[in-house]
């Protein structure tokens, strides 16, 4: 057995951080993916029992993409079902560890990702996904780097979906460097995924020597509380200040609809995951019975047996949230406010480079903690990371603490300035 | 906003959910806190303009022809409710 593979086995046996490995001894450079990415002839779960026995006949134009470059899928990573949830706890299969402290979660829902970037002395590059941070929470709570493109740069082709509106693949890797090389790779226009935005190619790598000097970025102030942890507050200053240092100019700003973002986000993504999951009844592919009794009975019970409680409850708001009397005091008043928030966040960008804050209002949070959590609270945990992802607009967290539990700094970019984020990324890394 | 049980029970039966009685009451103190967290966006005023995708992109098509597509086997790969080259589905009475 090559030492990719041995390695693989032992982080999993040690954090539980792999739905699939891949027992192929492959040839090339090895990259962890997102379970809910297609992976030709390796099983794809997207982290559901729903999904348990399904093996892709194709590959996401990601994983094209990277096989053409010279990539081979190691092993496909564990997740919070469909990507329901902030700390890749509502697991059909395995729930993963963080590396940095084995009672306290990975983050998610590209959880797995990110804890095997973070554990792994030979594999650097991963692959996640996000709907409303599940890239940047998980980069902050291990510990690694998470970027999150613009919403329509990279194809979606090949992943199980979640919110189509919302959905981007995104690199998680040690260095920035690293997710500039994966975005090289896996952006550009796909005929297979209407939503992709034709544009110029671009090298992401150059962006990692470009001198920030002059660049203005926004200091996130509503993610400075005095509820967020004082550690976390110092080392995003000590950050800030590093970059500074470098000719960086900042300003303290308030962020407009900050109280809003979580609701907007929530009813406009679970109403959308509620007609995605409609897809799964149990006929073409994934969890099936024999076909009995009446049609609907049959669907009702492959969905009962196969969807876990989060991906039930979502399914659930978001069938409420579509329902005539409801539709226009929730879901179009939602869109509206989305409408509103890009002109706002357009506005920002038109003064800043860039906007930094905490990734995340807290430090990984134990399981045990965690399991007190009502829906709300696990809910509001996303307010920083909602932003970027409601405006379609690039975010990448960086980790800014050497000592103790990992701390996560956001920056956010307008459209397709991802560059932007690079740049400063590698100025504070350098 | 409060939901009741017969609301659960009716989307439950829209989104073909099959739930018992204990994921009822569940799932009834659940929605109606996270709608009562949702109903705070009445506040805020808008125009009419709204989004469906965050970032413009127009239309594109592709050019008519035949192109190369999954074969039959790999169709039915994941399924074991096929008859001749159709899936089965279960009885519609």
């Amino acid at each position: 057995m090559n030492e990719t593979l041995k390695e693989a086995k032992e982080l999993d046996k040690k954090y539980d951080l792999l739905i699939t490995i891949n027992e192929n001894e492959e040839r090339g450079k090895p990259i962890v993916v997102k379970d809910n990415i297609c992976t030709q002839g390796l099983r794809t779960t997207a982290g559901s029992k729903i999904l348990n026995n399904y093996t892709p006949v194709f590959d996401a134009t990601v994983i094209s993409k990277l096989k053409k470059a010279g990539f081979y899928t190691l092993a496909k990573t564990a997740q919070d079902e469909f990507g329901f949830g902030t700390f890749s706890t509502n697991c059909a299969y395995k729930t993963p560890k963080n590396p940095n402290d084995v009672e306290r979660s990975c983050g998610g829902s590209s959880g797995g990702t990110a804890g095997y970037i973070k554990a792994s002395k030979l594999v650097s590059y991963g692959l996640g996904q996000s709907t409303g941070g599940s890239i940047s929470c998980p980069a902050a709570f291990c510990g690694v780097v998470g970027l999150t493109p613009t919403y329509g740069l990279v194809s979606r082709y090949g992943l199980i979906d979640y919110a189509n509106s919302f959905d981007k693949i995104g690199p998680i890797t040690k260095t920035v460097k690293q997710s500039a090389e994966i975005l090289n790779i896996i952006s550009g226009f796909d005929g297979k995924d209407p939503t992709t935005i034709s544009k110029p190619a671009e090298d992401y790598t150059q962006y990692c020597s470009k001198d920030v000097k002059g660049y203005k970025i926004g200091v996130m102030k509503q993610f400075f509380s005095k509820d967020v942890p004082e550690e976390i507050r110092k080392s995003l200053w000590d950050a800030i200040k590093k970059l500074e240092n470098k000719g960086v100019k900042y300003e303290e700003i308030n962020l407009p609809l900050q109280d809003y973002v979580v609701p907007v986000y929530y009813l406009l993504a679970t109403a959308e995951s509620s007609t995605n999951l409609a897809k799964y009844c149990g006929l073409r592919y994934g969890l099936t019975k024999d076909l009995e009794g009446h049609y609907n009975e049959f669907f009702s019970q492959v969905r009962e047996e196969g969807l876990g409680k989060e991906a039930k409850r979502r399914v659930l708001l978001g069938t409420f949230i579509r329902m005539v009397g409801y539709r226009n005091a929730y879901y179009l008043k939602a869109l509206k406010i989305r409408t509103k928030m890009i002109q706002e966040y357009k506005k920002i960008f038109k003064k800043f480079d860039a906007l930094i804050g905490p990734t995340m209002p807290v430090l990984s949070p134990k399981f045990t903690e965690i399991e007190k959590l009502t829906p709300v609270q696990n809910y509001l945990m996303d307010a920083s990371t909602i932003p970027p992802n409601l405006t379609g607009m690039p975010a990448m967290s960086i980790p800014v603490n050497k000592k103790g539990l990992p701390i996560g700094m956001q920056i956010i970019a307008d459209h397709f300035q991802e560059g932007k984020l690079i740049s400063l990324g590698s100025a504070y890394e350098s | 906003m409060e939901v009741n049980e017969e609301t659960v029970r009716h989307i439950a039966k829209l989104a073909r959910i099959k739930l018992d009685e204990k994921e009822v009451e569940q799932f009834k103190k659940d929605l109606s806190s996270i709608l009562e967290l949702f109903s705070k966006i009445e506040n805020v005023e808008t125009s009419d303009e709204f989004t469906i995708q965050p970032v413009e992109s127009n239309n594109k098509l592709r050019e008519d022809k035949v192109e190369e597509s999954l074969s039959e086997e790999e169709i039915f790969k994941n399924t074991k409710h096929k008859e001749e080259e159709f899936f089965k589905g279960p009885k519609i009475k």
